[in-house]
């Protein structure tokens, strides 16, 4: 009866978003159509629309409820949580499994889309369009949710316990880390909509880019959290030492959030100069259909292998929908495109200009290859196993960290120095000379740093040139930051912490971006001391008996056996010792056997900020309480890739902080655009 | 010249000891874990889902892992233990495939994407570069700022 009441709910925001579409279509393209009978369903369409949000809460409400009251006629219920589940993580299998994964992303689009049809009364005309195109996309999920991914579907037999929730999502950072995803896959769908109705209403000034660019900064903060936190959560819970593995599931979030940050860049050029038009249309495109394709793959696991894919329910339905609108945003960005011309010109290659689009050009190929890579596994599969080429072996090519490493360092690298240099560039033209003099000192700088680290035995030449290009582009954008500051202290009067902050409030998106930028360098620091410096060390204990890597002995203390309500776990001891024999701390890793035979590996670490010394317990290796193989890492920089991290997060908010200033400053911007257009 | 005889097959077999000797030289016990974490570690595992098999805790990564250490306690090099898995299992087990037949792809292509980038990238700079030259000559012979008060000073001025 409650599963009734759920599943009630979510047939009613289908029907709901439906209606939405086929109104406001029927209001935009039947000509015969009053003003106000068109007034009237434009109004209904968007009330309905808007009505989708609380409905999925509703339904999210009572999956939760069934959740946490043990309801196993529900088969998603009986999947995700067993009677002994603690409650807060019978909460969160709202996301531990398929169905309610996908109810979640649901839940997250209809807000979403009903915010940006509630805040955005000023772009009027584009409403209609944007909730005909949102709706399709939440049309296509909901019917997911409705039919073949059913949270409340019942159960095929009587059940008096579940199975449990996976213990990989028994982790503080992996109840968070899936809603940040989620929460920026969706908020991209805002902006799409958006660039969509300005295609199709043919309204192609750029109040969509200035309408939706908080939305777009704001599903880029959730999605950068979510791959951050998700980096964090493999590296305390998976045991592997590191954090990102190129990995098809995680190589999926981080295209879109690669081609949504060229977005972000390369819409200031059409703020500012009205170029690249059609080109920012199609980046949005893109990041949205590469939203899609990523839910795809994770959701129908089809990168793991052909064979998984094929049993997945969802898959061509899947298949059809991002080939629709794929065709459907390339077949309206290709009738309007004729309209995006530019409205400037390009007067220089040392220009602003020029570095975002030299900018926009190195994520691309980043995202390219990055694709390329991650889809040969599939397209390998398939053509080694098809009929058409037997003298293959039938296999997939799945790729390591090495070869993304090696392919794409080297662009990551062109990538970091064009984030030091370009905010140097002028609008319209700027001059070597003053590009070499403001370098100069920096460069000097670096050098010197890398030549100390050759001295001091640094010999991989990657990482000296890897450090050379991090101080470098660090120094020039604490530089601007110095350069900000120095023009208020002398105009203004200020002292010198005032004029630092009244920066950041006199332009948020600036300075806030610029600190975006010292995160990122913060990390890469971080990211090239773990891999090129990791080192690691495997060895077999008794109790008593010592291992050393680089400047840390352990000491094997023994291990200790316990057994919670569906766990057994074994916890080792060992003391760290540094190289003079002073002792430094006690270190617990552990193994964790659940009842449904899945395990997993905590590692225990030593953090301070030149490396981590991390411990894990080998539990593919007997262990008993006086003998057990102990792993050991030494992660050279990974704080630092943490701090970055948070760094980033901060010049994120920063930068898409609401901002009324930048508003009314863009509004009249925007009116005197306007009235020159319409003078010439 | 029994003697003789009884020198020589004490010399043949100590050849004949040393040619033995030498695999035994080369056998090892001293392979550690980290050798074969190390071997490992450049190999996919088919039963756990892109993880290398140095971490993978599976009982075949498990089977796989003592077939490395078997191999190099018999003196295979790195090399050779790889080329075992890859010859017994295919290429695609290989974390980085050689670039020979489709393993190449992941050398070539790279190249391609940023020449094909490079490519795009000069050929639009040309163009918009063009255009701009085009349209600034056009406007230099009656420059407007949109504002009839100035362009009347710079004409002025011009004169």
């Amino acid at each position: 009866m409650f599963a009734d009441l759920g599943n009630a709910s979510v047939y009613l925001a289908l029907v709901a978003t439906l209606y939405s579409v086929v109104v406001m279509g029927v209001a935009q393209w039947v000509p015969a159509i009053q003003p106000s009978t068109k007034a009237k369903l434009v109004s209904s369409g968007r009330n309905a629309a808007i009505a989708v949000f609380p409905l999925i809460v509703l339904s999210c409400v009572i999956l939760t409820l069934a959740l946490v009251n043990d309801d196993y006629s529900i088969n998603y219920v009986r999947q995700v949580t067993s009677r002994a589940t603690p409650i807060q993580f019978k909460i969160t299998a709202l996301w531990g499994g398929q169905a309610g994964s996908l109810l979640l992303w649901n839940l997250f689009l209809a807000g979403f889309l009903a915010a940006a049809w509630i805040s955005k009364s000023e772009e009027r005309d584009l409403i209609p369009y944007a909730v005909i195109i949102g709706g399709l996309t939440q049309t296509y999920f909901l019917y997911l949710s409705a039919f073949p991914e059913n949270p409340f579907a019942p159960a095929a037999s009587v059940a008096l316990d579940g199975n449990g929730l996976s213990p990989l999502l028994r982790h503080p950072l992996m109840i968070i880390h899936p809603p940040m995803l989620y929460l920026g896959y969706t908020g991209f769908v805002v902006p799409y909509c958006f660039a969509m109705a300005a295609l199709l209403a043919g309204r192609l000034d750029d109040s969509w880019i200035r309408t939706t660019r908080r939305w777009t900064l704001t599903a880029w903060l959730f999605l950068s959290l979510g791959l951050i936190l998700g980096g964090r959560w493999a590296y305390d819970v998976l045991g592997w030492g590191g954090y990102w593995e190129w990995d098809p599931v995680e190589n999926v979030a981080f295209i879109p959030w690669l081609t949504g940050t060229a977005f972000l860049h390369s819409v200031m050029i059409q703020e500012k100069r009205g170029m690249f038009k059609v080109w920012n249309v199609i980046l949005i495109l893109t990041t949205y259909l590469t939203v899609i394709y990523g839910t795809f793959i994770v959701r129908t696991g089809l990168l793991a292998s052909v064979h998984a894919f094929a049993q997945s329910d969802i898959q061509w339905g899947f298949l059809v929908f991002v080939g629709f609108m794929l065709l459907f945003s390339i077949g309206v960005a290709v009738w309007r495109a004729p309209e995006l011309r530019s409205e400037n010109y390009l007067e220089s290659l040392l220009s602003r200009e020029a570095a975002f689009l030299a900018n926009n050009f190195i994520i691309l190929a980043i995202t390219v290859i990055i694709f390329l890579f991650t889809n040969f596994a599939l397209v390998s599969e398939w053509i080694t196993c098809s009929a058409l080429f037997s003298s293959f072996d039938c296999q997939s090519y799945g790729v390591g960290p090495d070869t993304y490493n090696a392919a794409l360092g080297p662009l990551f690298a062109a990538l970091l120095l064009l984030m030091g240099v370009a905010p140097m560039t002028m609008w319209y033209k700027t001059s070597i000379q003053r590009l070499g003099s403001q370098s100069l000192w920096p460069a000097v700088a670096a050098t010197v740093f890398a030549i100390a680290l050759v001295i001091g035995g640094m010999r991989q030449i990657g990482a000296v040139i890897g450090l050379w290009v991090v101080a470098f582009s660090l120094l020039l954008t604490l530089l601007e930051y110095v350069k900000g500051a120095q023009a208020r202290v002398k105009s203004k009067q200020e002292g010198w912490l005032t004029a630092l902050g009244k920066l950041f409030q006199r332009n948020q998106r600036r300075y806030g971006g610029y600190f975006i930028h010292l995160g990122v360098l913060v990390m890469a620091a971080g990211i090239i001391g773990t891999e090129f410096f990791q080192a690691e060390h495997q060895v077999f204990l008794n109790v008593g008996d010592r291992a050393t890597l680089g400047d840390y002995t352990i000491e094997y203390l023994g291990t200790s056996f316990t057994q919670s309500e569906d766990t057994n776990s074994a916890i080792g001891s060992v003391a760290v010792y540094d190289q003079d024999g002073t002792f430094l701390t006690n270190l617990q890793p552990h193994t964790d056997i659940f009842d449904n035979g899945q395990g997993m590996t905590i590692p225990d670490a030593r953090s301070t900020i030149a490396e981590d010394f991390y411990v894990i317990l080998v539990n593919w290796e007997n262990i008993s309480a006086t003998s057990a193989t102990i792993r050991m890492y030494l992660n050279p920089l990974i704080q630092w890739v943490w701090s970055g991290g948070v760094i980033f997060i901060i010049g994120t908010l920063i930068a898409a902080w609401p901002d009324e200033m930048d508003e009314k400053i863009a509004a009249a911007e925007r009116r005197v655009a306007l009235a020159t257009v319409n003078n010439r | 010249m029994f003697k003789n005889i009884q020198k020589s097959f004490v010399l043949f077999f100590a050849l004949f000891a040393l040619l033995f000797a030498f695999p035994a030289f080369a056998q090892t016990d001293d392979v550690s874990d980290d050798d074969v974490n190390r071997v490992a570690h450049e190999l996919f595992c088919p039963t756990c889902e892109s993880m290398p098999v140095d971490v993978c805790p599976t009982e075949v990564c498990s089977d796989w892992r003592e077939e490395i250490r078997r191999q190099l306690e018999s003196g295979a090099t790195d090399e050779e233990v790889l080329a075992f898995f890859a010859s017994r299992y295919g290429t695609g087990v290989l974390a980085n495939p050689p670039a020979r037949g489709l393993g190449s792809f992941f050398w070539i292509g790279p190249i391609v994407v940023v020449l094909a980038g490079l490519f795009i990238f000069g050929r639009q700079m040309n163009r918009l570069q063009q255009e701009s030259a085009e349209k600034a000559v056009e406007p230099a012979a009656a420059p407007s700022s949109g504002d009839p008060y100035r362009d009347r000073i710079e004409k002025e001025l011009r004169q």
